[in-house]
């Protein structure tokens, strides 16, 4: 999962960048408004968290001329704590508001949600047969074990999940998965591929040759 | 016992005024009608009095004598005369005057020096002669008058030592005014009764909008503030005060909306740095962390933590200067001031390659706390120095014009945009750009404060500047004589 984060305190912002990275996500940040929206507009990100009082643009502002264009699930995380400021950003149509200061369990929960929303599934679980997929504990389980997956492992699972029955090409994972920082395409995508194979089972995911991966019928 | 209600004042007062208005026209009004009355009776009395006088007068003297003498009888009285009731000249208000009983007819008599009764009227009623107590004589007509019970008589003396009388009934009279009386006393009641009830209406009114403004006000409080008295259809005098209130209520809630804004926008500005601290602590906490890793941890907290400090400490400086708790003033020389404060700050333009020029007159001298001027001149001459590019010139200038010690600040940085002129001054107000942390690291309450400062101290902080163009800022403070110092003793 692929999260655009903005927010104009530095140390604020690595906070959130690291903690999210460590659950796996892939992140991208900026804090200034103006190249919040312009990345937001160019990339389909599976959430935005958005900070609003910004440099020169405020996140108000980013969330209306995003949402002429795009649906992506926007988090508002915001100083601005009266009900005022929370009614006029989920009526300008954020899909959350989160008060700082914050409980960082909250925040990824919240973004959890927010992402499942996003992909239109609702349960918390995905089933495929015996395995299970519980996206709200972020485990993997076979009958009654749980399967021990690392974050990136787990977050190519789920990505495969919630694009269950649609034909999911290499770079898609390869861009919703990984940071830019990581220097080529390589055999990444194959290399995690085969891993979760290894420990989920052959049959979960399917290869079309020369297109992708496909998870479900 | 005071009466508290101002409508029951009006009432008294009224009613007081209006009571004595109508008693006043009543007495009045009676007053003039029974000397009429009485009046009239005594002239009608008067012509008949010098009728028979002049009917005496008109038989010789010698005669007269005899007759009253002799034989009283032969007195010829016309008889007409005799009929008083015909003769009298009687006045149109009399006319009507109805006689019910005999007694009350008209009658005379003429008394013969030594108290016989020599002719009296036809319709004279059983009466006992006035004997020979004359009373007083009035000095002009030589008629005296009297009361017997309701009757009223005149008395003259006639030819011949003769005594005339004639008399009346004025019970009728009496009768009249006791019944114009009672009717005054009606319309007296009825006057005052309209009076007090149309009064008392007409206070009610007039008090009204005094209810109105105190219905509004009791709904005036911390919380509801945007009441407003409706002053259009009140009159003059109310209007007034209702505007004074409604300026009061006006001042009031822009007191509070400014106090409610600067606490959320304080906890806001708390908000951030309580943010960073506790993100950074739930990451360290989430799972086993590298020495390195714990220690970067500490120092984001440790600069939350200075922030937070900052900001606390510009927020209490804030408040104590709302609330006016200052040192006590001393007269400060201003140039020494703004030397100590360049000198402080000269490392800092050194590191930029800045060169601070300054023409400073030695004659300023204000009242005031020099702790808090050096602020605002540090506060001023810092944020100069931070926005001026490298290798710049920073002038400084004191001089004194109109009472006034005139202090400029002037850099050459890029200035400020006409949109933020108005608000730089305003608590938390920071400038976009300005943002970023690593650059200003300001709590966005310095130029508050130095204004907070500067109304305390009476002079005023103003800021031109063209985008671009660099700022300049007036500090313009009230002059004081300079200290006397004491002359050696030779």
């Amino acid at each position: 999962m692929r999260v655009l984060v903005v927010e104009d305190d530095p140390d604020l912002l690595a906070g959130l960048t690291q903690a999210l990275r460590e659950e796996g996500y892939a992140v991208d940040h900026t804090s200034e408004g103006d190249e919040a929206l312009a990345q937001a507009l160019a990339w389909p990100y599976d959430a935005i968290v958005l900070d609003i009082m910004l440099p020169n643009l405020s996140g108000l502002e980013i969330l209306r001329e995003l949402r002429r264009k795009q649906s992506t699930p926007v988090l508002f995380l915001t100083a601005l704590d009266s009900i005022d400021d929370r009614v006029s950003g989920l009526d300008l149509g954020a899909d959350d508001y989160l008060v700082k200061p914050f409980d960082l369990a909250e925040l990824l929960a919240r973004l959890r949600a927010v992402i499942r929303r996003g992909h239109e599934v609702a349960d918390p679980i995905i089933r495929f047969g015996d395995l299970a997929i519980n996206t709200s504990a972020r485990l993997v389980t076979k009958g009654d074990a749980p399967i021990e997956l690392t974050a990136r492992e787990y977050a190519l699972v789920e990505l495969l999940a919630m694009k269950r029955g649609r034909l999911v090409t290499r770079t898609f994972i390869y861009d919703h998965l990984f940071d830019e920082n990581h220097d080529s395409m390589s055999n990444l995508v194959d290399v995690y591929i085969s891993r979760i194979r290894s420990k989920l089972g052959k049959e979960f995911v399917k290869t079309r040759r020369g297109e992708g991966y496909f998870v479900g019928n | 016992m005071a009466i508290k209600s101002l409508r029951l004042r009006i009432q008294i007062w009224h009613a007081a005024i209006l009571a004595l208005v109508v008693l006043g026209f009543a007495v009045l009004t009676y007053w003039q009608q029974y000397h009429f009355r009485m009046r009239e009776n005594d002239r009608e009395l008067s012509a008949a009095v010098e009728v028979l006088t002049s009917q005496l007068a008109a038989i010789p003297a010698s005669d007269l004598e005899a007759m009253i003498s002799s034989n009283p009888d032969s007195i010829e009285i016309d008889p007409n005369v005799i009929d008083v009731w015909q003769l009298l000249d009687v006045p149109d208000t009399f006319t009507h005057r109805r006689i019910r009983n005999r007694f009350e007819a008209p009658y005379f008599m003429i008394i013969s020096p030594d108290g016989r009764v020599l002719k009296s009227s036809a319709s004279r009623f059983e009466r006992t002669p006035p004997g020979m107590v004359y009373p007083p004589r009035s000095a002009t007509t030589g008629m005296a008058f009297r009361n017997l019970g309701d009757w009223r008589e005149a008395i003259s003396k006639g030819p011949a030592n003769t005594i005339i009388l004639a008399g009346r009934f004025q019970g009728a009279d009496y009768g009249d005014l006791r019944e114009l009386a009672w009717t005054l006393t009606g319309v007296g009641v009825v006057l005052m009764c309209v009076g007090l009830i149309g009064g008392w209406i007409a206070s009610g009114r007039a008090v009204a909008p005094i209810e109105q403004i105190t219905a509004v006000a009791e709904r005036i409080s911390g919380s509801e503030l945007s009441n407003r008295i409706e002053t259009d259809s009140m009159d003059r005098e109310f209007a007034g005060l209702a505007n004074t209130l409604n300026q009061t209520f006006d001042r009031l809630e822009s007191a509070f909306r400014r106090q409610s804004q600067f606490t959320s926008d304080a906890s806001h500005e708390l908000r951030t740095p309580l943010s960073v601290m506790n993100m950074h602590q739930q990451l360290a906490l989430s799972k086993p962390r590298s020495e390195s890793e714990y220690c970067e941890t500490i120092e984001v907290c440790q600069r939350a933590t200075k922030r937070m400090t900052e900001l606390v400490d510009s927020l209490l400086v804030l408040a104590r200067l709302d609330a006016n708790i200052h040192s006590e003033f001393e007269t400060i020389d201003l140039a020494e001031v703004t030397r100590d404060c360049i000198g402080e700050l000269q490392p800092l333009a050194d590191q930029r390659r800045l060169l601070i020029d300054t023409e400073l007159d030695d004659s300023v001298c204000v009242r005031g706390d020099s702790v808090q001027l050096a602020q605002v001149i540090n506060n001023v001459l810092n944020n100069a120095i931070r926005h001026s590019p490298e290798g710049e010139t920073i002038h400084v200038t004191l001089f004194t014009s109109d009472d006034q010690g005139v202090l400029h600040i002037i850099d050459r940085g890029s200035g400020i945009a006409v949109e933020h002129l108005n608000k730089i001054f305003d608590r938390f107000y920071r400038i976009q750009q300005d943002r970023s942390r690593g650059d200003s690291g300001g709590t966005g309450l310095g130029l508050s404060i130095c204004q907070s400062i500067m109304t305390l101290h009476e002079g005023t902080i103003s800021l031109r500047s063209d985008q671009g163009e660099g700022c300049d800022f007036e500090i313009r403070l009230p002059l004081t004589p300079p200290p006397i110092t004491e002359a050696p003793h030779g």
